[in-house]
């Protein structure tokens, strides 16, 4: 004899059709919302594809455009012509406004600059200062760019004081920037100038702080001729942890010079400056190892 | 970041002959406002300029060559030698104690 259906009998009775409707639906909602999902996301990845299309075709017409720039202003640059002083400062100026940060233009400076002098005439005086006002504002424009991403510091070079010393040279005060977290003392020595060309002989010794407690760190030294035709981003000392170090000619003036250093991370040197292959391995380890820890 | 480079960029070229700028430090922080700063180039002196809320000041000398530049600070005097020229030149200043005494060097 069947016995009576309780209330959860009658309960179980109404819901099982309910139960397969109900999942009948869930699966549609689910089937919606994940067709709506694969939707924006392809639409999310068509957008990205569009853009970076975008990009590279300007990237491309940008690059050709610099391209044909740089080979008509270069071949009409060195094209021998007779008094085109004039053109070639316009040219010379075209160049350093538009590929500062990759080209070392300071051949073309220094060959200008010697023609100004040894071709004296009316206006020389104008087009020297116009030449020399160019590579300050490149040089400047380079400068605060890497100050923002480096550390610097500024001396002033006595120079009675640095002929009364002889070979010997000038030692400036020593200073300490702090680059990525790294600390480093740097030392310069001014070993010789010459008034007339408006250039100084330096020696630059960087004493990084230790990174590692059991590693020594390694000292760079280096010696050049700083001019106001030199470019930080394009002429630095290539430091042992990866870093750069410039000196600029800031100002030179009857008795004194002034000397800015300027230190940064050796990703904003410029792209003929590119980080050895030990290096980039170094880097890669260490912030591998960073991640970790 | 671009406005600020643009305008560092334009007070650089635009900086007068004989200008020297800069900013005062102590410890690592500016000064502030209203500390004066006095220049004496040869035989000439000028009156004192003062610092802005960032620590900054700016005058400007008639000479070109060696100067001598005097901050007042908490009642004392430290003193530096400095140089003029035709360009403006950036002359950052770093207050420190030295045996009870401010001195000044350049950053």
């Amino acid at each position: 004899m069947p016995q009576p259906k309780d209330g959860w009998d009658k309960l179980g009775i109404f819901l099982h059709p309910l139960g397969g409707l109900l999942t009948a639906i869930s699966v549609a909602v689910v089937g919606l919302a994940g067709s709506q999902v694969i939707d924006r996301q392809q639409a999310k990845s068509t957008d990205a594809r569009l853009y970076s299309e975008l990009m590279s075709q300007r990237e491309l017409a940008e690059s050709t455009l610099r391209k044909d720039m740089l080979v008509s202003v270069i071949q009409s640059y060195l094209a021998p012509k007779e008094g085109s002083i004039d053109a070639h400062l316009l040219q010379l100026e075209l160049l350093a406004y538009n590929f500062h940060d990759s080209l070392n233009l300071k051949p073309l400076f220094v060959d200008l600059s010697q023609q100004l002098r040894i071709h004296p005439g009316p206006g020389r005086e104008e087009q020297h200062r116009r030449l020399k006002r160019i590579a300050r504002e490149i040089a400047d424009r380079q400068r605060f760019a890497l100050e923002l991403r480096g550390d610097s510091f500024r001396r002033t070079v006595d120079l009675q004081e640095l002929a009364a010393q002889g070979k010997a040279g000038l030692a400036l005060d020593p200073a300490t920037v702090a680059v990525e977290n790294v600390r480093s003392e740097i030392n310069l020595r001014v070993l010789r100038a010459d008034p007339s060309l408006q250039t100084i002989q330096v020696r630059l010794e960087v004493r990084p702080g230790a990174v590692d407690p059991g590693k020594t760190p390694e000292v760079t030294r280096a010696e050049f001729e700083v001019g106001f035709f030199d470019f930080p981003m394009i002429d630095s000392t290539h430091l042992a942890n990866g870093q750069r170090c410039a000196v600029l000619l800031s100002a030179f003036g009857q008795e004194t010079a002034e000397l800015t250093t300027v230190c940064f991370p050796g990703e904003y040197a410029s792209l003929k400056d590119r980080p050895y292959y030990d290096e980039v391995v170094d880097q890669l380890r260490s912030r591998a190892s960073g991640s970790e820890h | 970041m671009r406005k600020l480079m643009a305008g560092l960029v334009l007070f650089s070229s635009s900086a007068l002959a004989g200008e020297m700028y800069g900013t005062i430090t102590e410890a690592g922080k500016p000064v502030g406002e209203g500390v004066a700063v006095e220049a004496r180039c040869a035989q000439a002196s000028y009156p004192a300029v003062k610092t802005d809320k960032s620590g900054a000041y700016h005058l400007v000398v008639q000479e070109k060559g060696k100067c001598h530049l005097t901050v007042r600070y908490k009642n004392q005097s430290p003193a530096i030698d400095v140089a003029s020229y035709d360009e403006g030149v950036q002359v950052d200043l770093v207050l420190e104690i030295k045996d009870g005494s401010y001195t000044l060097r350049r950053k």
